[in-house]
């Protein structure tokens, strides 16, 4: 299985879906979706982890999910920087991964609303027990801020994570995906394995809290290569993991290095010199000059000499990018917010 | 006891362990390879392997799903329905692959040949062997005319290691 793509349209979807919830909860907020638009308001007790609540929130989520996303004078700021955000990646991601984001009248992607649907649906089902609706320790570790997040804005962070697995798998699109893997061939924007017999597995042991589970991958080949089947199944792999880690979707982590899992095993952090050796020359988008008989970056071979090697490019590009959700508390998060807001500018 | 009744049982006692051994699980396939489910440490070895033979930790672990049988390593290897004897899937488009598994010796063969319809090229095979013994599993993978692409020990962690 390809590695990162999945998890940044998840998260986009989410973002979406949460935010228009939210702003059904407030009388002004349903004047605007009754006059066609959804605006965002943040709740009023974002922490709680009641049953009704948790119930009331996702029922609102569900019924605005076709309503545009709007922001109005008012709203909660966080949300509204959402939306904003959203629109914003939409008009600067790569085509394929739009329908992770919201287009340019505020309408949820299909990708994002299929990963929605599935989230409000595993809610409904295992209300404060879904794995959607905790704190999570790797997220907080990954997103300072994470577990103050309502339930919205958590469903969105994990839609984004999705959207960062599927871009880097295979640009967001089913088509010419079928790839040979280690063992089997991959296939769909998830690059999940393409037999049936090898992938059905996942839905089983993506438990519900009743003891069922469903079964989204237990679908025929061809049924993976649609958008609802791939990402469908890509949700129960990820619910296997979060079931087998305790809520994480990356996996265990012994010796400090992380057991591998499926998609998310490869996400090894870097040891720390070849991780500023990767911010060096990544982030500061310097590696130009390729060694001609490789074609690779030159300066890998000097980040391989302090512990890094090819592969784990797209770890470190994965982790970093997973920071970049704007209500993280990192600086990236910052940095693409002073993005955001330099093009929201540029547009007045 | 009528003539059918006893007909039925006797037919019944004839075919048991035949049906018995078609529904090999979790458990016979386990103490077969005198394995244990848990955390390994992949050896790198000295010639060139692949990525997934990187020096990491990955989990083995057996599954069991309506009677199937999965072993997965690691994030990338899955081995399906290794309780059945032989069996066959849809591996990609227009291809089939037909499955022969075989445990014996504290070692798990599985061998696999793709035919594809309407290609010109003859079919692929691989063939995958485990070996389990003393808390390490040596692993190897033979594809088509090249004799290794992966081939690596993985040893169990000690509880005090995690």
């Amino acid at each position: 299985m390809k590695k990162l793509k999945f998890l940044y349209s998840f998260l986009l979807a989410t973002v979406v879906y949460t935010s228009s919830s939210l702003a059904q909860q407030d009388p002004n907020l349903n004047k605007q979706i009754q006059q066609g638009g959804a605006a965002i308001q943040d709740c009023k007790d974002c922490k709680s982890n009641k049953s009704s609540d948790i119930l009331a929130q996702t029922n609102e989520l569900a019924a605005v999910l076709n309503k545009p996303f709007e922001c109005a004078p008012g709203d909660d700021p966080q949300s509204c920087l959402l939306i904003d955000w959203l629109k914003w990646k939409h008009q600067n991601y790569n085509k394929n991964c739009q329908g992770f984001f919201l287009d340019g009248k505020g309408q949820v992607g299909p990708f994002s609303k299929v990963l929605a649907e599935l989230m409000t649906t595993d809610i409904k089902k295992n209300k404060e027990k879904s794995l959607f609706v905790n704190d999570n320790e790797q997220f907080q570790k990954l997103c300072p801020g994470f577990d103050k997040f309502s339930l919205n804005q958590k469903l969105a962070f994990h839609g984004w994570i999705f959207e960062l697995t599927a871009f880097p798998e295979n640009v967001c699109t089913n088509a010419n995906s079928i790839v040979k893997g280690v063992n089997s061939s991959a296939a769909c924007m998830l690059q999940l394995n393409y037999p049936t017999n090898m992938r059905s597995f996942y839905s089983s042991g993506a438990k519900n809290a009743d003891g069922t589970s469903e079964k989204h991958c237990q679908i025929s080949p061809k049924e993976l290569l649609t958008d609802r089947g791939c990402l469908s199944c890509g949700f129960d792999v990820y619910k296997w993991h979060m079931t087998k880690y305790d809520g994480n979707p990356f996996g265990e982590i012994a010796n400090g290095k992380k057991i591998n899992g499926s998609y998310w095993a490869s996400q090894n952090p870097l040891p720390s010199a070849a991780e500023s050796c990767f911010e060096k020359y990544l982030d500061a988008k310097s590696d130009v000059k390729k060694d001609p008989k490789t074609g690779k970056p030159l300066f890998l071979t000097q980040c391989k000499s302090l512990g890094a090697n090819w592969e784990w490019t797209p770890r470190y590009k994965f982790f970093k990018r997973i920071q970049r959700f704007p209500l993280c508390n990192t600086e990236i998060a910052k940095r693409e917010v002073t993005e955001l807001k330099k093009y929201l500018d540029s547009k007045k | 006891m009528n003539k059918t009744i006893f007909s039925i049982l006797v037919i019944f006692i004839a075919f048991a362990p035949l049906f018995a051994n078609a529904q090999k699980d979790k458990k016979d396939i386990l103490k077969q390879l005198g394995f244990t489910e848990g955390q390994y440490v992949v050896i790198v070895p000295s010639s060139k392997a692949a990525s997934f033979c990187e020096d990491e930790i990955v989990s083995l672990e057996m599954l069991e799903d309506k009677g199937d049988v999965t072993l997965v390593i690691g994030a990338n290897l899955i081995f399906s329905q290794i309780n059945k004897a032989t069996t066959s899937y849809e591996s990609n488009v227009n291809c089939k692959t037909t499955q022969v598994s075989q445990i014996e010796n504290n070692k798990l063969t599985i061998t696999q040949v793709e035919k594809c319809a309407g290609a010109k090229k003859k079919p692929t095979s691989k063939k995958t062997q485990i070996d389990f013994k003393n808390d390490l599993a040596e692993l190897s993978i033979k594809e088509g005319p090249h004799i290794t692409n992966c081939q690596y020990k993985i040893a169990k962690l000690n509880s005090k290691d995690k």
